[in-house]
């Protein structure tokens, strides 16, 4: 599939949501908010946009490994992207940022 | 991994954790260093983190926690075998990483003893150390 994303960057990693999924920007601390329809998700930086990124889905094996809210991943600037759904990023992030669901 | 008695098999030996674990080497495409890895929280320990080679994105493996021996992490990621896991009908490439790859060891079927334990399908001597041989197709099923 091929979107318009805007790319943050979150504990470490590039992320990337759907443009059209997000109201507004703000800054936070020494971070930022992306503000979308589904909530807040708390960011390190937001890097840009990005129009038409190529997402590849991973298949059934790999999927299982990952966590529920990456629909995809991408590659920019040579660095791996992971295309989230915004509604389950905002749901991780929001008890405890950075943990993880599948155990430790 | 079904294999034929009397059938030699190939494979890849790793080190990693500081346990040797045996590759089929038929599933095995590309071996690279310094492959900079990306963290990638909430995904399962398994997951060492993600990568970009050759322009497309990598689901790296960290070998040791994939066999529940334990691993470094992103920060002890050495060398990453690129690989296919997954059923043979439907193979995934990802990246495995590990620590040192160490030899290519031929073995026949019967020289590996039978042990199911996660992705850990077997246990034999090659080059003279005691390593486990990982199913590779066994990968994702509840690892």
């Amino acid at each position: 599939m091929v979107v318009d994303v805007l790319l943050v960057r979150r504990c470490g990693l590039t992320c990337a949501v759907r443009r059209e999924d997000v109201v507004a920007i703000a800054r936070r601390g020494r971070g930022a908010e992306v503000r979308m329809r589904a909530g807040a998700l708390p960011v390190e930086a937001v890097l840009g946009v990005q129009r038409d990124l190529p997402v590849r889905g991973a298949g059934p094996t790999l999927r299982r490994l990952l966590p529920p809210a990456c629909l995809g991943l991408a590659v920019v600037a040579g660095e791996p992207v992971a295309f989230l759904n915004s509604s389950l990023a905002i749901i991780d992030a929001t008890p405890a940022e950075g943990g993880s669901r599948h155990g430790t | 991994m079904n294999a034929v008695p009397g059938e030699t098999l190939r494979f890849l030996m790793v080190q990693a954790a500081g346990v040797d674990y045996l590759l089929p080497l038929g599933r095995v495409r590309r071996v690279l260093a310094g492959v900079r890895l990306f963290p990638f929280p909430g995904a399962a320990p398994a997951v060492a983190g993600l990568a970009a080679v050759g322009g497309e994105p990598l689901v790296v493996l960290d070998v040791g926690r994939l066999a529940g021996a334990g691993g470094e992490g992103v920060a002890g990621a050495a060398v990453t075998v690129i690989a296919h896991v997954g059923p043979p009908e439907a193979p995934e490439v990802t990246g495995l990483s590990v620590d040192d790859v160490l030899d290519i060891v031929d073995l026949p079927a019967a020289a590996i003893a039978r042990v199911r334990d996660g992705v850990v399908s077997g246990e034999a001597i090659a080059a003279g150390r005691t390593a486990r041989v990982l199913d590779l197709e066994a990968v994702g099923g509840g690892t």
